[in-house]
């Protein structure tokens, strides 16, 4: 753990000290002023001439105008810290989460967890600013303060150590750990009260037809009430140890104050000092008060932290031995392939064997869990099976290297991902070299191209996360176009066609139309029915075996599963269709 | 910082409201106190030689602020969260009524995230405007004209300093916040994106490695991060210059002040006790501003959480549906009519339902097909009650019933809608829904639609908790709880949304099965995905933007 955030910190170390030297800077012009403006109320009560003023006098405006300028570059440094970790933060995180399989990666994102990742890293880059920082200032200040006063009296010296340690160690110790259960209890209770709003809310049909919404109501006061008094419990162990501090802080400057006035009245202490080290003594305990604001922060990184580390640590890069470029035709063999779900251990693929080489169309059907997407995510080298073998053109599929893999494997996963930038950057993540008109050729075989020709800022409209500019099954599209930019002799689809009206799916999945071309092979996870009369192999798969296989009228003929299926898709209203939209 | 709904809230809270004004004078006056002492204490051991044991009162003054001190701060911390508490209790409440009152129709699924948002973190505003705003500001109304007086009673020339730099701190953090927001709205597209893009790429990131493009990102996240900081950066610059002014305001403030009384000192027109006491007065004087300043972005995230949570309130609570008198009970199935039925959600949008006439006679099944958006659930959520029709009526055995009442109106209804809510609560409870059942009766429902097997192979049988934090549950197992909730409730009239979860013909077709069973002996509408249901119901009533386009019995070509 900490290791890694030495590596982090590593580079950012000048920055933050920097930041701190700031931050002690503008502490002591604070101390500064209040002493220099007290020594000068003493001097001036004396009433000597006025140019023994003089000096002191300088001294309360340079410190008054110096504290402020510290403090800003003390600001300013100190977020630039924050943004240089943010930085090396988020490439650590990529790393870790970039080796990780595609299907995993896509049930991250399809479970919001990626929102959350991102929202833990935004609060880890606060630790110089809100961490680090006040620490090396409030320690820097101690050690300082402890042996200027040692210089006067080593009682005074004593007072101010016992003080701070107190305040700046004891305390915010006790408090937090006090407070630990009740921030566990917190994230509890939180739970609760979210799933008594989940219930109010989502559950509200339900409700008022059974007639439960009193007791819902109930049940969410309950948990309101619950969720205030954690956050009540959490809060004390804060609020408390701020209390507390203060006080200490005040006392302090008590046992001081009376041990300077007994300096004087023995004379040790010339009585013009006295006002200068007392207020001295009290402006120096401004250093302290932000630590009770890290024991909130403390809480929220550690969360963040254990949230974070069940991330696997970043892969080493693997050494691949090196092919030479396959020679055409370009087979891809699945033998005996099979897969567990690491978890339960149950079988997600069973022994399922294919084989596709140029013009050889195969597509896969099965009730949703059957393994279909485990299956396509196998072939495309992005999961590994736990038994079976994948041989492209006789060589093991995971000893290619990866670039030269892909570029042999054309894919679109169900949830193809357009990222928020141009359409022609978006295309061209298939083949950075391709020119305006490849772009074009390619959005005119899935028949897009007229459509971004409507656009005003055409192939360079940006594609915002709002959605904006395309609709559904137009991005839909700009995925299939992405991929025959590409022109890769294996083509694995998952669901290509999904959202996109019935004509232009048929368009796109009909026979030697631009998907089903002789001079490639296709793998095809499918639920449109249309579309499996063109293909030469048809797989059934259920709870991950093949079921049956063969051509359509074969699989009609056996009047299994498939038979089945194919019942229940015809039983279904197709409100899709011509009549009920000419009625618009 | 003023914002109605807030407003009004907080005035029902008058206690709290006086309890921090109460904390914040009595912390004035240990402030006070401990200066004063302070002065005194360094007076007399300087000037007037007093030993230790001759200035005792004032250090036992002074021990006694420090308590006071102590004790206001956190009974101060403790009134804002009690007031934030209050508060969010009181706006929760008024948002669920508010819900309760304008009924199902108003909460669309899609707009479930957002209210679950503004029930919960969204009232962490709140959380800050009465925990670090409302609580400082009570310390500006009472301590600044507090001190003012004081030092205006010593020396005019001190006050006036304090007089004129107080104002001028709340003018520059204007001008200067400003201008950082015209600099950051210059940026903000560009912001955005730097900083949306790491999500960006991660959501995508199953897309970049299909493509083999993922490990080349860590170099692009690495140059956009890097962006991002100087473009931040350069907002900063200005944005930190408003706490500049603020700090150089004070610190000057109080050097001038100190310069200022010293020559007066000098001069003999003051007394070193009064001027020491000015001194420690004005960094306090300045303190609220400060602290206020800090927490000025608290004040703005309190009242942007009301106004969200005001707009939800204000939006036409009507409560469409109206609570019939009528003292009424369906023991047969009933038989309904829609004579010239007209709805509308809003008056910006087409009409959901224009003149739907139709009749069902009593017993009878009828199957409604339509596109999505054609008008089905609004049917349905008429005869539910939860919506009132702009004109026409429906008529329940001849009974208007807009006349029934409202809550013996629903218990006639076995409801199955398409997504079937599961609450936090074991199987049982889910499916017998808050009435007691008689033994064996939850058992017999689930039995008959077919849960008994699978049910009954659960660790905890029917006692297993599912619901949020619970056991999760698939589509199809979701569907079965809600038919077997129908089978218990056994109403003479059975409303039913057939939408299939997924195209597995085992579970569908025996989902199909126990359907057919609970059709039995009940009037039946049944929004129809399937053309089978629609061909074995007794008729079809097909719909389509609204209107009913045509009604009939099954005829194939």
């Amino acid at each position: 753990m900490l290791a890694i955030f030495h590596t982090l910190l590593l580079p950012i170390w000048p920055v933050i000290f920097l930041s701190a030297a700031c931050s002690l800077a503008a502490i002591f012009a604070n101390v500064g002023l209040m002493a220099t403006s007290a020594y000068l109320l003493s001097l001036a009560a004396l009433q000597p001439p006025l140019a023994t003023l003089s000096t002191a006098i300088v001294g309360v405006r340079f410190f008054g105008l110096s504290r402020a300028i510290f403090r800003y570059l003390e600001r300013y440094t100190g977020h630039d810290a924050a943004l240089r970790l943010l930085s090396a933060l988020r490439v650590r995180f990529f790393r870790s989460l970039e080796p990780l399989p595609a299907t995993e990666l896509y049930k991250y994102a399809a479970a919001d967890l990626f929102s959350r990742m991102v929202a833990d890293v935004e609060t880890l880059k606060f630790l110089p600013v809100r961490l680090i920082i006040p620490l090396l200032a409030a320690l820097v200040s101690f050690i300082a303060i402890t042996v200027l006063s040692a210089v006067l009296h080593w009682q005074l010296s004593l007072i101010i150590f016992i003080g701070i340690l107190l305040m700046g160690v004891l305390v915010p110790w006790l408090f937090y750990r006090q407070g630990q259960g009740a921030w566990e209890s917190l994230a509890l209770r939180r739970a609760d009260f979210h799933a008594a709003v989940v219930e109010n809310v989502r559950g509200i049909r339900d409700a008022a037809v059974y007639d439960i919404s009193g007791l819902l109501r109930q049940r969410f006061v309950a948990a309101n009430a619950g969720l205030i008094r954690a956050a009540y419990a959490s809060q004390t162990a804060v609020a408390g140890c701020d209390a507390a501090g203060l006080f200490i802080a005040q006392a302090a400057l008590l046992g001081g104050l009376a041990l300077l006035v007994v300096l004087v009245d023995r004379g040790d202490l010339a009585g013009v000092y006295l006002a200068a080290w007392a207020l001295l003594v009290q402006s120096s305990f401004e250093a302290f008060f932000p630590l009770s604001a890290m024991l909130r922060f403390l809480e929220e990184i550690r969360a963040a932290v254990i949230r974070l580390m069940e991330l696997p640590p970043p892969r080493p890069i693997a050494a691949f031995a090196s092919t030479h470029p396959l020679p055409p035709p370009i087979q891809l063999l699945a033998t005996n392939i099979s897969c567990r779900y690491s978890a339960s251990g149950r079988l997600v693929l069973n022994q399922v064997s294919l084989q596709l080489h140029p013009g050889r169309h195969i597509a896969v059907v099965g009730p949703s869990g059957a393994g279909k997407s485990t299956l396509l995510s196998i072939l495309a080298g992005l999961q590994r099976p736990d038994e079976g073998l994948l041989r492209l053109n006789g060589h093991d599929l995971y000893q290619i290297e990866a670039s030269q893999r892909n570029s042999y494997l054309g894919l679109v996963l169900q949830h193809d991902h357009l990222f928020h930038a141009t359409i022609a950057d978006n295309l061209r993540l298939a083949r950075p070299s391709a020119t305006d008109g490849e772009l074009w050729q390619s959005l005119e075989q899935v028949f897009l191209a007229d459509a971004i020709r409507q656009l005003p800022q055409q192939l360079t409209t940006n594609l915002g996360s709002d959605g904006h500019g395309l609709s559904g099954g137009e991005r839909r599209r700009l995925s299939l176009a992405r991929l025959l930019l590409k022109d890769s002799p294996i083509l694995l689809l998952d669901e290509p066609t999904a959202g996109l009206d019935p004509l232009l799916s048929g368009r796109l999945l009909a026979k030697d139309g631009p998907l089903l071309r002789q001079d490639r092979a296709l793998l095809l996870v499918t639920h449109q029915w249309d579309a499996l009369a063109a293909m030469d192999e048809i797989l059934v798969l259920d709870c991950g075996s093949v079921v049956e296989r063969g051509s359509l009228p074969d699989l009609l003929n056996q009047r299994g599963l498939f038979h089945d299926m194919w019942n229940l898709q015809h039983d279904q209203f197709d409100f899709s269709a011509d009549i009920w939209q000419k009625t618009k | 910082m003023f914002q109605a709904l807030l407003w009004q809230e907080l005035r029902s809270q008058a206690r709290l409201m006086a309890g921090l004004f109460v904390v914040s004078s009595f912390s004035c006056l240990c402030i006070i106190v401990q200066a004063y002492c302070f002065a005194a204490i360094v007076n007399g051991a300087f000037l007037s030689g007093l030993s230790l044991a001759g200035l005792t009162p004032f250090f036992a003054a002074m021990l006694a602020a420090a308590l006071g001190k102590a004790f206001t701060h956190r009974a101060n911390e403790e009134l804002g969260f009690r007031l934030a508490a209050a508060i969010k209790t009181s706006l929760r409440q008024k948002i669920l009524t508010h819900l309760f009152d304008a009924g199902p129709a108003a909460v669309p699924r899609h707009r479930t995230g957002e209210l679950l948002q503004l029930i919960g973190d969204g009232m962490d505003g709140i959380d800050d405007y009465c925990g670090k705003y409302l609580t400082q500001f009570s310390y500006i109304l009472v301590i600044p004209p507090v001190m003012l007086a004081i030092v205006f009673s010593i020396d005019y020339t001190a006050m006036a300093i304090l007089f004129v730099t107080a104002p001028l701190i709340p003018l520059f953090m204007i001008l200067i916040g400003r201008w950082a927001e015209q600099i950051q709205s210059r940026q903000w597209k560009l912001l955005r994106f730097l900083g949306g893009h790491f999500l960006d790429v991660l959501i995508g990131l199953s897309t970049l490695k299909a493509w083999g493009r993922s490990e080349e990102q860590a170099l692009v996240i690495a140059r956009l991060s890097d962006k991002l900081r100087s473009s931040s950066l350069s907002v900063l610059r200005v944005a930190f210059l408003s706490a500049l002014t603020l700090e150089l305001l004070t610190t000057l403030g109080t050097a001038v002040i100190a310069v200022t009384v010293g020559l007066k000192l000098l001069f003999g027109q003051l007394a070193f006790q009064q001027a020491l006491f000015i001194l420690l007065l004005a960094p306090e004087f300045y303190l609220p501003f400060r602290q206020l300043g800090a927490h000025y972005h608290a004040g703005l995230a309190g009242v942007d959480a009301a106004e969200r949570i005001d707009a939800l309130l204000v939006a036409a609570p009507d409560r469409t549906t109206v609570a019939g008198t009528k003292d009424w009970l369906l023991q047969k199935p009933p038989a309904i009519a829609f004579n010239n039925v007209s709805f509308s959600y809003s008056a910006d949008r087409p009409p959901a339902l224009r003149n739907i006439s139709f009749s069902v006679s009593a017993g009878e099944q009828v199957a409604l097909i339509g596109p999505s958006g054609s008008g089905k659930s609004t049917l349905f959520d008429l005869l539910l009650k939860f919506i009132h029709p702009d004109s026409g009526e429906i008529l329940i055995d001849g009974h208007s019933l807009s006349s029934l009442p409202t809550e013996q109106w629903r218990n006639c209804i076995a409801y199955v809608p398409q997504f079937p809510h599961l609450f936090q609560g074991t199987l049982r409870d889910n499916i017998s829904f808050g009435t007691i059942p008689s033994p064996g009766q939850v058992e017999l429902a689930a039995a008959r639609a077919g849960l008994e097997n699978w049910i009954e192979q659960l660790p905890a049988g029917y006692d297993t908790v599912i619901g949020e934090g619970g056991r999760g549950l698939s589509g199809g197992e979701a569907k079965r709880i809600a038919i077997a909730r129908a089978f218990f409730r056994d109403a003479p009239l059975l409303l039913l949304d057939e939408a299939m979860t997924a195209l597995d013909p085992r579970n569908e077709n025996a989902i199909q099965q126990v359907i057919r069973e609970l059709q039995k002996n009940r009037t039946v509408l049944v929004i129809a995905h399937r053309i089978s249901t629609a061909r074995s119901a007794d008729r079809i009533i097909a719909l389509h933007d609204g209107q009913l386009i045509e009604a009939g019995d099954f005829m194939p070509c």
